[in-house]
This record gives C-alpha cells, structure tokens and sequence, in this order.
C-alpha cells in the first residue's frame, strides 16, 4: 500500500470548486446493469426466438466415413436376441416422423426439427431386452463418444434413432447415418454415428458416458 | 508495494497516466483480446468443428480470460496504489456542468465538427462514458459467461438467454474496441493519449487544448 503524500497530479486541489457535479457514473453504470438484467430476462422475447442461423455442429472428434455396403448397427448387451442390421434392415422397420426442437446446453435452440427414425422401445421388440437391463449405452462410431440413457428415459415416446432431418438423410456432420435424439435433454445425450446399442444393468451408478466423465449430469433433461 | 515512477519527466509533457494505470490498462486490453480470439474460435462455424474434442478446453481458456481480464486490474490496483483507484473510480463518477455540455455536444458531432467545447478534466466526459460502459460490460461479460459455464447444471431457459446477452455484450465490446481504436490512431490528440497511456506523459498542448481544468491545476 502506498502511503503518505501522493505525487500524483490529481491530488492537486482544483482551482475553482465544480459546477453541479452530480453522481452520473454510478447511476449510468447502476442504469447499464439495470438494462443487464432486463436482457437477461425479456431478451429472448425481445428478440422473437433464440435459434441460430443453421444448426452449430458440435463433436469431439472427427466424422467417420459412413459406407452403406458395409455398415452395421449392433443391439448387443442384455438382449436376448443380439441383433446385426445392416441400414437397409434398420430403415425398414416401422418409422416414426416427428417435430421437436433441439436444444444445446451452449444455450442455442434450433427450432422444430423434422426426424424420422425408429424408436427404441420398436427396437427392443426385435431385440428382447433382458429384464435385469437398466440403462441403454449408445456407442458412437468415431469410436470416442457413448451416451446413455435409463430404460424409462429411452422409451419416451420421442426419443428416436433418426437417420433424416428436415426430410434429407443426415449429412456427414449431423451423425450419417445414424443419431440418437432424446427431446427435453440437452443435445450431448443424442449420440451421433451410433453403430452400437447396448444393453446394460449399471446399478444406481449409472453410466458415465463421455460428457458425464467430464462432470455433466447424467441426467439432462432441461 | 508500490510501481517505481517516474524520475524526471520532459517539462513540456505532464504526467497523466502512473505505471499501475497503465498496466492495468493493458493487461485488460490483453485479456480481453485473448478472450476474443478464444471466443470467435468457438463461434466461428469452421474453427468450431475444427477445434472438435477441444472445444471444452477451450471454452474453459475463454471463461478464465475472461475472469482474468477483469481481476487482474483489481489486484494490481488493490496491492498496489488502492487510493488511486478510488481516485479514479471517484474522478469518473462525478460530472459537472461542463462534463454533461460536453458529453452532449459531442453526441451532436461538436468535436468532429471542431465547435467549441467546455473544459475538461483529466478525463474527458467520453472518457468517463467509456469506462462506466467497459466496467458495466466486463461485470455482464462476468455473469453471462459464469451461467454458461454451469450450464449443464442451469434451465435451459436461463442459459439461452445467457448467451443471448453474452453475444450481444461481445458484438457492442468489439463495436467499442474499434472505435477506441480508431480515435486513439486517427486525431492527434488520440495519438498523444495512447502515447500517454504507453510512456504515462502527455504533451502540454494537448493537455492545454483537451483537458484545460486537469492542466490549469498542474500548470497553476
């Protein structure tokens, strides 16, 4: 700390006392976090909707080239029937269409998003889940990235294996061929490129998928 | 602790700036551009998938420039010279009469018009209205980016309005930073700021012509 005499020129006394000096800095500065705070509230009102431009891609690492010929979706794990379907097979299962918005925890919305998929509960039809089964693992296929969800969760009536969006398959970035979308969850619980369903009894741990070993909640919905 | 200052300044040149201002200054600026850079790389579409797995490490880098960006000209200020903070906090606070004339005035284009304009102290109105601005921002900046990093943990409804007022705060910031930039680069008498707030001296004439009151009570 300094102390004693300043040498400072601003310790000089003015020569002539100030004309109706007011407090303006901290009323403007008062003022300014007033506005602050509105924004934070009615902003998005202000603003119509929070939705981006396009569809920020967000992924941890790089897209996996996606081959027809060769790609396998497998539902493994505490099923009594493991299945392997190629996306042919997978595509012609019973197919649900469906609007929801899509909701990054960034805090970006994109607004009703068109997917068509099969659900999970149609999957399990196929597959016969073992009763001992608790949680769903989703196995990305860029080989970094898994997900989960508890059976009750993965059997929401809209949450969908989709391989198109807004009436075009995925692209590339989006999860060819394959994502899982879990709406009312922040979108790091709908895994891209799934090529793997597993099923597994994970106990009251759950499963601590990507994000989750990084501190996020297992559970995400918003 | 105190900052060594200086020993002999030139006669025509007055001190304005002392070397904890300066870099509290900089170190702000530094951060603050940092904090940019980081936060354009996630914004920007192609740099965003590009950084891929990294995105998280760095969104945590931007969140601590951030937070740098307004600690560290506290701590110098606070381990250094507390009273002249407070001597500048006070100094920005209260306008007179000439600092309201002014300040409106030059909402009407008096000084790119160069019309007459009422005496100034050591910081001119605009000045003052800059750091009550910046200070407002940096407090926002501090906020917004704190939910943002809870977020997985907050409704999604604060969180996008979190970012919502984020990248407003960072569009009017980089509005601000260039025309800080420009006016300190383009006027003579910005040049001689910015040389002040480098070397801590400005020349006599333009402390005599932009800052008359702050002048006549080194002067007088």
């Amino acid at each position: 700390m300094t102390g004693g005499q300043s040498r400072y020129e601003f310790d000089a006394a003015p020569l002539e006392p100030p004309l109706g000096e007011k407090h303006i800095g901290r009323r403007a500065f008062l003022g300014l976090m007033g506005a602050g705070l509105l924004a934070l509230f009615f902003g998005p009102e202000l603003f119509s909707r929070v939705s981006p431009a396009s569809f920020p891609i967000n992924s941890v690492a790089n897209a996996p080239v996606f081959d027809a010929a060769s790609w396998r979706l497998k539902v493994d794990g505490l099923v009594r029937r493991p299945l392997n379907l190629s996306f042919a097979d997978f595509t012609a299962l019973p197919q649900i269409n469906e609007t929801k918005d899509f909701t990054c925890v960034e805090g970006w919305t994109v607004p009703g998003v068109r997917w068509k998929g099969v659900t999970l509960r149609e999957l399990m039809n196929r597959a016969d889940m073992d009763p001992r089964a608790t949680h769903f693992v989703f196995h990305s296929g860029d080989g970094v990235y898994t997900d989960s969800l508890t059976i009750a969760e993965a059997f929401g009536s809209s949450v969908v294996l989709a391989h198109e969006m807004n009436g075009q398959p995925l692209t590339s970035d989006h999860g060819q061929p394959l994502r899982l979308v879990v709406p009312g969850s922040y979108g790091y619980k709908s895994v891209k490129w799934v090529v793997r369903v597993e099923l597994i009894a994970a106990g009251s741990g759950g499963y601590q998928g990507y994000w989750e070993q990084q501190g996020y909640p297992a559970q995400a919905e918003f | 602790m105190t900052f060594p200052e200086h020993k002999s300044d030139p006669p025509e040149r007055l001190r304005r700036f002392a070397l904890v201002e300066r870099l509290a200054h900089w170190t702000y600026a530094t951060f603050f551009l940092v904090a940019l850079a980081l936060g354009l790389l996630m914004w920007i579409p192609k740099t965003r998938v590009w950084l891929s797995g990294s995105r998280q490490q760095v969104s945590h880098l931007h969140g601590g420039m951030g937070l740098l960006m307004v600690v560290v000209p506290l701590l110098l200020f606070l381990f250094t010279d507390r009273r002249r903070l407070a001597k500048n906090v006070h100094e920005i606070d209260l306008w007179d009469r000439d600092d309201r004339v002014w300040f409106w005035r030059a909402l009407r284009g008096y000084t790119v018009l160069r019309r007459e304009m009422p005496p100034q102290g050591r910081f001119n109105a605009g000045q003052k209205a800059n750091a009550i601005v910046v200070a407002a921002m940096a407090l926002g900046f501090v906020v917004t980016g704190s939910l943002l990093l809870a977020a997985p943990r907050l409704p999604a409804w604060l969180v996008s309005r979190a970012l919502l007022l984020h990248q407003i705060l960072a569009i009017a910031a980089v509005a601000l930073f260039v025309g800080h930039l420009l006016h300190a680069l383009s006027t003579s008498h910005g040049r001689d700021s910015l040389r002040a707030m480098t070397g801590g001296t400005m020349s006599e004439s333009v402390a005599r012509e932009r800052h008359e009151k702050w002048w006549r009570r080194q002067r007088g």
